[in-house]
This record gives structure tokens, C-alpha cells and sequence, in this order.
């Protein structure tokens, strides 16, 4: 679904990312844990096309989307990808049905009817009905984060960049999310990269890694890790090269 | 195009045929986002702008008080003189101001006018004469006969060549044609006017029915003589410097060979040369043609010198006019884009939820510079009235500032300044938004998505 290629990146002196090379398999949860400042959210930045590397490709269905243009990234994020917060975002002067369908409404694919019909049928299976005409500032951390995952599949995205989700979230809430997040992978297909410090969702993740050093170290490779990148190194046709992930095992890659 | 986008586009044929008609509901809603947007954050806007109004506002005060200086001076001083033409009068006090009053008192010595015909350099002259006699103009009019005390003066019949079509009609003829002063016909009419009939052009005057009485001797003189004419009214002018009638000059030539020994030779009124209007051979001489008549100890004004002191004039308003505009602008410019730095810090994270989303970096900009458009705008509407208002009650003080303005009708510059103004007041806003907007769309965004 998508795959990383040698990501570098620096903020000034500071090496961030040091050659993350990564795929991240169709139908999967991906874990991402590491330090405060160690480059997680960055990351993040990175796939979504918000941010561009100092080197290193990302590749999604295999292009290369920093290869694209503003409208075409922002069509990217807008269609192709859910984004779920800590400090949740939403939008204080908007209620949480407005939350909701607001990716939606900025989208040139949707409709008034359609996204209506979208919102409302989220809105019940998400359990959020009698909230839905109330504003952020009324709601708990947990029917907030409710909030923010409707908002973040109204467009029924192909991956959900979550960022730290449950990290402001009691226990019976943090439960919730990351029972709709195992949900939204099994019945919708959903490709969940979340960067977090949540052991329960590591614990359901499909894959780990583990930012140091401005390195990645796989904890927990997921099945068909290595199927995928091979179904992807004969379609590009390239000369092989071998390649070390920072867990120190060897993938082939090609360039 | 569709193998390039397909990936994130994900485009069914349903899709696709829907898509022109969600784009125009996307349209719809992208517009009506930005007006929530808008009206959530007008009052800060608004005051963030207010400086345009100012701006604005001197604007229309500068340009409507200039058009109207420029104007006067174009009707009141170069509209009564050709560019080849030189105007002699006689020498008034010190400091004086082509804009003032014409304060002269005697006329121009019979040598200089000598002097200056006899000049190589020129070509013609007209000398416009006013005779000392003591003259009355007599006229019926709505049934009532009146009589005006006027003064009667002449000048060459073809100065009106290019000023009147029937200017070969003006010699000497029974009835005696008089041209009459302006001023005379606006009296007319206002006397037309206050006893309830409609006015009348200068041209409907035209044969106009008039007595002429002009005495020989001097007013005082005992017993004084006078001769009655029958004249009629042949043309109406502003062109001359002269508050009395025109009247062909043999007539004043045949008046005075007539009846110039009604009084004893020491006593006998005579005429005085008010008013010279030189032409010269060669216009590349004007220059030093003005300034050898200037040596004659004569007033002397051509177009060149009219124009040295209008754009001196000019130049000065224009100069301090530029200065405080330019200040304004400064400001306003400075006060608008920190205020909507303010406002693109203080709505970063809707900024940044809005990229994150899918809001492409030009709709943040276009909603950012159309918001400051918007606002630019109201306020050109309010400075276009404000800057009206001030004109208003400039007009009213202009003579009491500067008392050489006194007749200067200030005009409003009309409704092409308004689209203008309008148009500029939103395209300051909306630059100076512009270099804040480009911020708000490039943001660290995922740092703005962490407060």
C-alpha cells in the first residue's frame, strides 16, 4: 500500500530520519513507537506528503507521491488518507456532525446527499448519535476521539495516519478506539499507521517498529512483508541492490 | 490524464459522471466555508483595515482637489490664451500671483504698446482700449426699462476670428453691435430667472435691441453732453479682462473726432491700453520675445509662464499630496499584514487542519487574499463617501485657506474614481494578506496540529 524508500531527513544539524526504508502492507496495523522528538510524527508528515524528505521516495500504489503536486498531495490526504490525533483537532466554532463531514465538504467528490447519507450512517455505527449536534468543547476525551475518527473516514480513506490516538484518552475510551481501529482494518480493509507509546496497541498491531537514533528498528515484521516488497521490486524491473533495514535484517530493494 | 490521477482519484464511471455536478456543490460549499470563515473573523478583519479608509478617503480629497485646481487654471488662464500668445498688462504689486486678482489700476504706456507693435519678433497684436468716457447701457426687459452704467472698450475685430463664426460683423453699423461681458448675460438671466422665465443661451441674445449712451465731457463737467446710439447686442465673451462693452473701434475712433472738443483740451476724457495680447512670428522665440517685453516694466504672461507657475503650483500639491498618501499606504500596508499575521497565528490550526484535509495551498491563499479583497473593499466604499464628505467641506474652505483659490469649483471625480477606488482599496488589502496567507498555507503543519 505504501512503501518507504531510504527517507532522510534533518531539522538543521539534527538527523531525524536516517535512511528509513519501510512498507506498510495493505489490510495491516503498523506501530511506530520511539522517544518524544524522535521523528515519529515526522514520519507521519512524510506519508501523508505534508512534508518532504531530504532524500527518499514514497511510494503509494507505486508512485512516487513526492513527486506530485500541492493539489494532487492535497487530493491524496483528502481521499486516500484518515488522519486521528492526540489533542483530537477538531474545529472549537463547528459541531461534531460539522466536524465530520467537513473533509467531505472540501472534497470535489462528494455531494451534499452523499456526504449526509455517509455522515449519518457513521454517526450510528460509531454510536455518536445524540452528540452529533453538540460542539467540541461539550464532549469527552473519548466521544471526542469518536468525533475525530468519523471525520477522519467520511472519505472512506485507504490508510488512517494516527497520531498518538489514544494518548489523551482514559482507559474505557483508549479501549474503544483501539477496538474500532481493529474494526476498521478487519471489515474495511484499512491500512493503520499509528505513531504511539500505547502497549494495547502495539499488542494488536501487525508490525512495530521503533524509532532511535533517527534509525528504524523492526520489533514485529508483519506477514507477507517480504511478498509485498518483491511483488513491488518486479514491477518497477530494476537492477537489485541490496539493502539493510536498521533491525539489521537484509530486504531486497531496487533502485 | 485519468492513468496519471487514478490512483488518488479512485474514480468509478458513476463517479465520473457526477463529478461535474459535485464539483459545482464543491464550488458552492468551498464559498460558502470561506464566507463562515469570513464572518466569524469580519470584526477583526475590519479593524485590522481600517487604515485604507484613510487612505482612501485623502485619495479622493487629493485627486478631486487637484482635477479642480487644474481645471480652474485651464479655464480661468490658459483658456483665454493661445500658445504663441502673450498677455501684457500693466505692472501690479509686488508678489504678484498668476491665481490673484488683477489688481492693475493705470494702463499699459502708449510707448510701450508703440514699442511692442514695432517689435520683429512679433507678428500681431491686439490691444484691447478702454475709453475714460463715462457710458450707460439702456435696455427694456419684461416690460421695465433699465439703465447699467458700463464702460466701453474695443479691441481688433479679428482677435474674435477664432471665437466667433460672424466676428467680420463687428464694425462699425447702425445699430452699433456691442459684445457683451458674461457676466452681463448671467445678470439677464437672473433677473429672467427671479421674475419666474425660463433663461436664456447667449446665443438666443443675439440682437438683442440696446441703447448706448455715451457722455463727451467728464462726469462732473457742467454742462455735460451726452449722445444716444441704437446698438443691439452681437456676441456674449469671457475671453477679455474687461467689466464693460465691446464696441468696434471706429466707433470709439469717430466718437472722439466727433465730439472729443465738447470738453476744453485739458479736460477731455481719453482711453486707456488695458490689456495687450501679443502673437509672435516664431513660438521658439516666445521665451525671449516675453522676456524682452518683461524688460518694458509691463506684466507679462504667456502659456509658458502660466505653466512655470501651475506646475511650480501643481507640484507642490502633488509632492505633499504623494507624501502623506504615501505614508498612509506604509502604514496601512504594515498594519494590515501584522494584523493578518496575527490572524493567520491565531487560526493556525484551522489552517492546518484544512491542509491536512485536503485544502490545497492556493485555496488557502485565495480564501485568505479574497477575505482581505472583501474587506479592502468595504472600506473603498466607505472611503469613497468619507473622502466625498471631506471634498464637501473642503469646497466650502478653500477660499479661506487659500484666498487666490477662491474660484475654484471643487468637483467630486465621479463614478469612474468610485469603481477605482474600490478596485485599489481591495488590492492593497488583498497584497498586503498576501505574504501572511502564503504563511498560513505553508505552515509546519503537523507542529500546528500538535498544540
Amino acid at each position: 500500500m505504501i512503501t518507504l524508500e531510504h527517507i532522510t531527513t534533518s531539522f538543521g544539524h539534527r538527523l531525524i530520519l536516517d535512511d528509513i526504508s519501510l512498507v506498510f502492507p495493505e489490510r495491516s496495523i503498523t506501530a511506530i513507537t520511539g522517544k518524544s522528538g524522535a521523528g515519529k510524527t515526522t514520519l507521519l508528515g512524510i506519508i501523508s506528503g505534508l512534508q518532504n524528505p531530504d532524500r527518499g521516495k514514497v511510494y503509494y500504489l507505486g508512485k512516487n507521491i513526492l513527486r506530485w503536486g500541492d493539489i494532487r498531495r492535497s487530493i491524496y490526504r483528502n481521499r486516500v488518507i484518515g488522519f486521528v490525533f492526540q489533542f483530537f483537532n477538531l474545529l472549537p466554532d463547528m459541531t461534531s456532525y460539522q466536524n465530520i463531514v467537513y473533509p467531505a465538504r472540501i472534497s470535489i467528490f462528494r455531494s451534499g446527499n452523499d456526504i449526509d447519507t455517509s455522515a449519518r450512517e457513521l454517526i450510528r455505527e460509531l454510536g455518536i448519535e445524540e452528540i452529533s449536534d453538540n460542539y467540541p468543547t461539550t464532549l469527552s476525551g473519548g466521544e471526542r476521539q469518536r468525533v475525530a475518527i468519523a471525520r477522519a473516514i467520511i472519505n472512506h480513506p485507504k490508510i488512517i495516519l494516527a497520531d498518538e490516538p489514544t494518548g489523551n484518552l482514559d482507559d474505557h475510551s483508549a479501549k474503544g478506539i483501539i477496538s474500532l481501529f481493529k474494526k476498521l482494518r478487519d471489515e474495511q480493509g484499512m491500512t493503520i499507521i499509528a505513531v504511539t507509546h500505547d502497549p494495547r496497541i502495539v499488542e494488536i498491531a501487525d508490525a512495530q517498529y521503533h524509532l532511535q537514533n533517527a534509525k528504524l528498528v523492526a520489533l514485529k515484521t508483519p506477514r507477507g512483508l517480504k511478498a509485498a516488497v518483491k511483488k513491488k521490486e518486479s514491477a518497477k524491473k530494476m537492477t537489485p541492490v541490496k539493502k539493510k533495514t536498521v533491525s539489521g535484517k537484509k530486504i531486497k530493494g531496487k533502485r | 490524464m485519468m492513468n496519471k490521477w487514478s490512483c488518488v482519484l479512485r474514480l468509478s464511471q458513476k463517479d465520473a459522471s457526477d463529478l461535474m455536478k459535485n464539483f459545482i456543490w464543491n464550488i458552492t460549499s468551498t464559498i460558502k466555508l470561506s464566507l463562515e470563515d469570513v464572518s466569524k473573523n469580519i470584526l477583526k478583519s475590519l479593524i485590522s483595515s481600517f487604515g485604507i479608509l484613510f487612505l482612501i478617503a485623502f485619495l479622493i480629497l487629493y485627486m478631486s482637489m487637484r482635477d479642480s485646481i487644474k481645471t480652474y487654471v485651464d479655464k480661468n488662464i490658459f483658456g483665454t490664451l493661445a500658445i504663441d500668445e502673450i498677455k501684457v498688462t500693466m505692472k501690479t504689486k509686488k508678489n504678484f500671483d498668476v491665481f490673484a486678482q488683477n489688481r492693475s489700476t493705470g494702463g499699459i504706456p502708449p510707448r510701450v504698446v508703440r514699442a511692442i507693435k514695432s517689435m520683429p519678433e512679433v507678428k500681431k497684436t491686439y490691444t484691447l482700449v478702454q475709453m475714460d468716457h463715462k457710458s450707460v447701457i439702456k435696455g427694456e426687459l419684461l416690460g421695465q426699462k433699465r439703465k447699467i452704467p458700463m464702460p466701453l472698450g474695443t479691441i481688433e475685430n479679428d482677435f474674435f476670428r477664432d471665437r466667433d463664426p460672424k466676428w467680420r460683423n463687428l464694425r462699425m453699423t447702425d445699430p452699433i453691435p456691442l459684445v457683451a461681458p458674461r457676466f452681463g448675460i448671467d445678470m439677464i438671466n437672473n433677473y429672467l430667472a427671479m421674475n419666474g422665465y425660463p433663461t436664456m443661451p447667449a446665443e438666443g441674445l443675439r440682437g438683442f435691441p440696446l441703447e448706448l449712451m455715451v457722455q463727451s465731457t467728464p462726469a462732473d463737467f457742467d454742462p455735460k453732453k451726452d449722445y444716444t446710439y441704437n446698438a443691439i447686442i452681437h456676441t456674449v465673451t469671457d475671453d477679455l479682462p474687461f467689466a464693460g462693452v465691446i464696441v468696434p473701434s471706429q466707433f470709439i475712433r469717430a466718437f472722439i473726432a466727433e465730439h472729443g472738443a465738447d470738453a476744453p483740451p485739458g479736460e477731455r476724457p481719453g482711453v486707456k491700453y488695458l490689456t495687450m495680447y501679443v502673437k509672435v512670428k516664431d513660438i521658439k522665440k516666445l521665451p525671449e520675445t516675453t522676456e524682452k517685453i518683461k524688460k518694458m516694466n509691463v506684466q507679462v504672461e504667456s502659456q509658458q509662464d502660466v505653466a512655470a507657475k501651475t506646475n511650480k503650483a501643481l507640484t507642490i500639491i502633488d509632492g505633499s499630496s504623494w507624501v502623506i498618501i504615501g505614508m498612509f499606504l506604509i502604514l496601512t500596508v504594515i498594519s494590515i499584514f501584522n494584523s493578518y499575521l496575527t490572524i493567520v497565528y491565531n487560526r493556525s490550526q484551522k489552517f492546518s487542519l484544512r491542509r491536512v484535509l485536503g485544502v490545497p495551498k492556493y485555496q488557502i491563499i485565495l480564501g485568505f487574499v479574497l477575505e482581505a479583497a472583501f474587506v479592502g473593499a468595504l472600506y473603498g466604499l466607505a472611503g469613497y463617501f468619507a473622502g466625498n464628505a471631506l471634498l464637501d467641506s473642503a469646497a466650502e474652505k478653500i477660499g479661506t485657506w487659500v484666498p487666490s483659490l477662491s474660484g475654484v469649483i471643487v468637483k467630486s471625480e465621479g463614478k469612474g474614481v468610485f469603481a477605482m477606488v474600490v478596485i485599489l482599496s481591495a488590492s492593497i488589502s488583498s497584497l498586503s494578506a498576501l505574504i501572511p496567507a502564503t504563511f498560513a498555507a505553508n505552515m509546519n503543519l503537523f507542529k500546528a496540529m500538535r498544540k
